[in-house]
């Protein structure tokens, strides 16, 4: 485990660097300035989303734009958490996300490793059929895989949603597979001489290793299942199953949008999601100094 | 290592008790499975969608409500918020619901393709009588000279709504009462700045949408010939129809209309340029401006213009119903359709349009004093355009989505000036006309 | 040597159990696609040789609805608007995504705030972004162009001038790029530190490190991005449907957001031809295969795995 020694290494010189010189100061704030200049424009949107969540009406589309509202209308906080059942729909949107991420963290690793560290013979047609798959417009496949998901008596359960991340979803295998290749062969071929078996040196050496790559997964695999709309709406029939994403759309009447509630509903709904994130993003850093402690 | 071992197994075994847990849910729910139709102590469980949102579902749930509780036989399972792709889907994936809420142009497509079930012989078994419903509305069903569905409700743009302040202001009495006059006043409530942009326009022919049925219905024009079996956009008064609203473009400036345009603000919101007056005057419809029509609100409503030469079409106007019809595949097809029956009484009807502030399409209903409550009386004129013998409609057809997509394209080609209002409408008989001949 | 040479049944016992063992790892992904996506992919791809309503049988035509398409304008013009938004966006969208990454991955305070509004625009729901795309984009009142009228420039009529509606969603795009800089982030803990000291002491400049270091140990992760974001900006579909709603039609002004899968979903959908809308896949599909099959070749000369011997 060479590369693990080499990681903590260069930690350590980096944390022993001396004093910085005028021009890295100059080069540090430069790099402020430009994070703090994209920051602004990143904060934009969910600036707006905020500012628009506790505005009136008429303040949401004073034309020209009003920036701060004259009355904060915390209201549309509470309006909206009781217009729809809102703790009900961020339960069952919940336990559709988790369920999802663990099904793609137990499908989507086992598929990337075989498919990165395993010189089987066909190994790459295999993976040119796996990115074959994603190729094809999901609108032509949509309603026979209804047909086939209604054969198995699954419309109007959370089957549909769930069941296929446990098979891995291409886009994470791909992922995963380009980190797993970026590993160097030497971190697996001394346990291999020790007569490690192949799930033991992916489950004890790769794994570890990649808890950075693995934790992004989960997030974007909670992400996606969060935000995601159409499949809830098509398969989830019963209100009381509904999903946050679909439940939003009780804001929007046919000619009357609740526009106040829906933003706030929509501030709430990314909550959960930010909060996750920003722990998450953590692991980013530490990801390296904790497997290397090993 | 050790820890990260126990963490893994901890992982594990969190998943497979939440895996079992999910197992565990849902077997319960696969024995309710699809729309939950089935016999339940006696009584026939029928499931009914809509595209309602929760936003304006109250008075279809008090409906269903109504009707579950009126009989003892069948129990109306209602879902909302289910959009036509959804609807489509589960239709044709084998899922179908017993009774569909869904945009009258499905309808054609639809019944044509085999997934909604023929009224025929429903209505001459029951003798439903079909006279007693806003002819307007009922053409609307029709596809290929059969009934498919009955119009539950029906939108009407007969109307032109203006703003009074704009009016009084630039000492305009009365609403235009020909289109002649409606272009005359446009001119004289269109107000430009120092800069010679416009800052106020008295009216847009396609906004907030290319109205490719309004304008011809104004104008008398017709889409399809029963005798030829040819596809008729290219009439003289469809051409006409078109002729006039690009007339406001080379009035006012493309580009000028389109620079005022996006500025305006939004449709529907306090900003709504008819409000603000940016805009003097709009294509009305009854479920436009419902707060702020009444008598001393800012918005009039009028009859809208007919041409001078056609005094005959004064009265013109669209109508856009909402269809409620059976799939093929339904279950329960004779519930479904007993419900439906239930929609279209005059007492449901009349119930409806109070709660929901829509225009029954039972004729009789109409004239129900339930109807004329004060609190619903910004729907009264609506009431009576409903009866005007000038509503007209766009042909129900399997290739109506086709047909509209392509006459919106060609519209907006000949309101730009890149083609002529002929060749645009010539070019969509071009391209429809195949479309005609292989479905007879 | 001479063991290899002596023993080809012990070789070929060996390659089994590789194979053997790749096929147990790689088995969730395989059986997966048995069970959920082999039926619909099939199925597909026979509608797409037949004239096929949804619900009556589908009939046979051969390649009809194949040769159909060639004759088809709007055929040509979606696939246009979407090769316009492919080549136009995703390689900045990547590189602006990857320059975010690289400024968030140095030790700056506040990072982790930093890092986490980045992400904030990719949890707008779209309904709330679209709002805030009309206000920025109005081309009297909008932000973006009195910042425009501020330098001198007037600034296009962006959600209704047919030239300016493609490129007003490729600007709104770099708002999206969140989850890239995510996984860029990711990617850029994998690259040893020891490598950027020697380039120091070399005396390499931080431009000529960022290619000699950087560049290659994220280079698995940016073949990545190049044909996820390929194979999803043919597939164009949400965004265009949100604005387009925003004219109030399902192609936008002159029918410049019609996306081929836009044009794809009205042909199933609301032609209910599906046999055509099938064809159009099948048609997107070799496309997709064949620009993502050139980026897997090229990538040979330029994607550095660790992994490799």
């Amino acid at each position: 485990m060479s590369n693990l020694s080499l990681a903590s290494e260069s930690l350590s010189v980096e944390s022993s660097k001396k004093k910085p010189s005028m021009k890295k100061r100059a080069g540090s704030v430069t790099r402020h300035l430009l994070l703090c200049f994209a920051g602004i424009f990143f904060l934009g949107p969910f600036a707006y989303l905020l500012l628009t969540s506790v505005k009136s009406i008429d303040d949401i589309f004073a034309v020209p734009f009003v920036w701060w509202p004259k009355e904060l209308y915390w209201t549309n906080y509470s309006n909206a958490v009781n217009f729809i059942p809102f703790m009900r729909y961020t339960m069952n949107t919940l336990f559709v996300s988790l369920l999802c991420v663990a099904g793609e963290l137990i499908a989507a690793p086992l598929t990337a490793y075989g498919l990165a560290r395993i010189p089987f013979k066909g190994r790459n047609f295999l993976f040119m059929i796996i990115m074959a798959t994603i190729m094809l417009p999901s609108q032509a496949t949509m309603i026979p895989l209804y047909v086939l998901f209604n054969k198995m008596n699954m419309v109007n359960t959370y089957w549909p949603l769930i069941l296929p991340a446990f098979f891995g979803a291409a886009y994470y295998i791909f992922l995963l597979r380009q980190f797993f290749m970026g590993i160097p062969q030497e971190v697996s071929e001394s346990a291999k001489i020790d007569g490690a078996s192949e799930f033991r040196i992916y489950w004890q050496i790769i794994l570890p290793l990649s808890r950075p790559a693995l934790f992004t997964v989960g997030l974007l695999v909670f992400l996606n299942s969060w935000k995601d709309y159409q499949l809830p709406l098509i398969y989830l029939n019963d209100p009381e199953k509904w999903t946050l994403s679909v439940g939003l759309k009780a804001f929007i009447g046919e000619y009357n949008i609740e526009w106040g509630m829906l933003m706030a509903a929509a501030a709430l709904f990314a909550l959960p999601i930010i909060i996750l994130y920003f722990f998450v993003q953590k692991v980013f850093i530490e990801g390296i100094t904790m497997t290397g402690s090993k | 290592m050790s820890v990260f071992k126990n963490k893994a197994f901890g992982m594990i075994a969190s998943i497979v008790v939440t895996a079992s847990l999910l197992a565990g849910c849902s077997s319960n729910e696969s024995s309710t499975n699809n729309g939950a139709t089935g016999k339940s102590a006696g009584k026939v469980e029928i499931s009914f969608w809509h595209t309602y949102t929760d936003a304006d579902a109250d008075p279809i749930k008090k409906t269903v409500e109504n009707f579950n509780q009126s009989q003892d036989r069948i129990k109306v399972k209602i879902l909302g918020n289910q959009d036509p792709t959804k609807q489509l889907t589960a239709i044709s994936g084998g899922a179908a619901p017993d009774v569909v809420l869904t945009y009258w142009d499905n309808v054609g497509p639809w019944a044509d393709a085999g997934a909604i079930l023929d009224l025929t012989d429903n209505i001459a078994k029951d003798e439903f009588d079909i006279n007693t419903i806003i002819p307007a509305a009922m053409d609307r069903m029709k596809v290929n000279d059969k009934y498919y569905a009955m119009p539950f409700t029906m939108s009407i743009g007969s109307s032109l709504m203006y703003n009074k302040a704009a009016f009084k202001e630039a000492g305009i009495t009365s609403p235009p009462e020909t289109l002649e006059q409606l272009f005359d006043y446009a001119k004289q409530l269109t107000k430009r700045d120092d800069s010679g942009n416009i800052s106020q326009i008295g009216f847009i022919p396609d906004y907030p949408w290319i109205d490719n049925v309004f304008w011809p219905v104004i104008f008398g024009g017709s889409w399809y010939d029963e005798a030829t079996g040819k596809v008729t956009p290219n009439a003289e008064a469809n051409v006409q129809a078109i002729a006039y609203q690009r007339s406001f473009y080379e009035e006012f400036g493309q580009s000028q209309i389109d620079k005022f345009k996006s500025g305006m603000g939004k449709r529907g919101t306090p900003q709504d340029p008819l409000l603000t007056g940016q805009l003097a005057m709009y294509i009305g419809w009854e479920y436009n401006f419902m707060q702020e029509r009444t008598e001393d609100g800012p918005i009039g409503v009028a009859d809208f213009p007919y041409p001078e030469a056609h005094p005959e079409l004064k009265g013109s106007g669209m109508v856009s119903p909402r269809a409620v019809f059976i799939p093929t595949k339904a279950k329960h097809s004779e519930e479904a359709w007993e419900f439906i029956q239930y929609l279209m009484t005059t007492d449901t009807q009349i119930q409806f349009s109070l709660d929901g502030h829509v225009i029954p399409t039972i004729i009789t209903a109409l004239d129900d004093n339930r109807l004329l409550s004060e609190e619903n009386k910004t729907m009264w004129t609506f009431y009576e355009k409903a009866k005007s013998e000038n509503l007209n409609g766009f042909p129900n057809s399997p290739y109506i989505s086709e047909y509209l997509q392509s006459l919106s394209e060609e519209t907006e080609k000949a309101l730009k000036g890149s083609l002529s209002p002929q060749e645009a409408m010539d070019n969509v008989a071009d391209k429809i006309q195949p479309l005609v001949d292989k479905h007879s | 040597m001479t063991e290899k040479s002596s023993n080809t049944v012990g070789i070929r016992k060996r390659e089994r159990k590789v194979l053997l063992t790749g096929l147990l790892f790689t088995s969730p992904w395989i059986i997966g696609f048995l069970i959920f996506q082999l039926y619909p992919v099939a199925a597909s791809f026979y509608y797409s040789l037949t004239e096929y309503n949804l619900f009556k049988a589908p009939e046979w035509l051969g390649l009809r609805n194949y040769t159909e398409l060639f004759r088809d304008e709007k055929f040509y013009l979606s696939m246009y608007n979407t090769l316009y938004i492919t080549i136009v966006g995703v390689v900045p969208h990547l590189a602006y995504a990857l320059v975010m990454a690289l400024l968030l991955n140095t030790k700056v305070k506040g990072q982790s705030i930093y890092r986490t509004i980045y992400f904030l625009p990719t949890l707008v729901p779209a309904v709330a972004g679209s709002l805030l795309w009309m206000w920025l984009l109005n081309s009297q009142y909008g932000l973006i162009n009195m910042g425009l009228s501020y330098i001198g420039i007037t600034g296009p009529n962006w959600l209704i001038d047919p030239d300016w509606t493609k490129p007003s969603l490729v600007l709104m795009g770099f708002w999206g790029t969140g989850t890239i800089t995510v996984m860029y982030l990711a990617a850029l803990q994998d690259v040893p530190k020891m490598f950027y000291e020697a380039a120091e002491i070399d005396g390499a400049s931080k431009w000529r490190q960022f290619w000699t270091v950087t560049f290659p140990f994220i280079s698995p992760m940016t073949l990545f991005q190049l044909i996820m974001m390929l194979i999803a900006s043919f597939q164009y579909f949400t965004e265009g449907m949100v604005f387009a709603e925003a004219t109030q039609s399902t192609g936008g002004p002159e029918n410049s957001l019609l996306f081929y899968s836009i044009y794809l979903y009205q042909q199933a959908f609301s032609f209910l031809d599906m046999g055509y809308a099938s064809a159009m896949a099948w048609m997107l599909f070799m496309v997709v295969m064949f620009f993502a099959f050139i980026i897997f070749k090229t990538s040979a000369k330029w994607v550095y795995y660790g992994g490799d011997k």
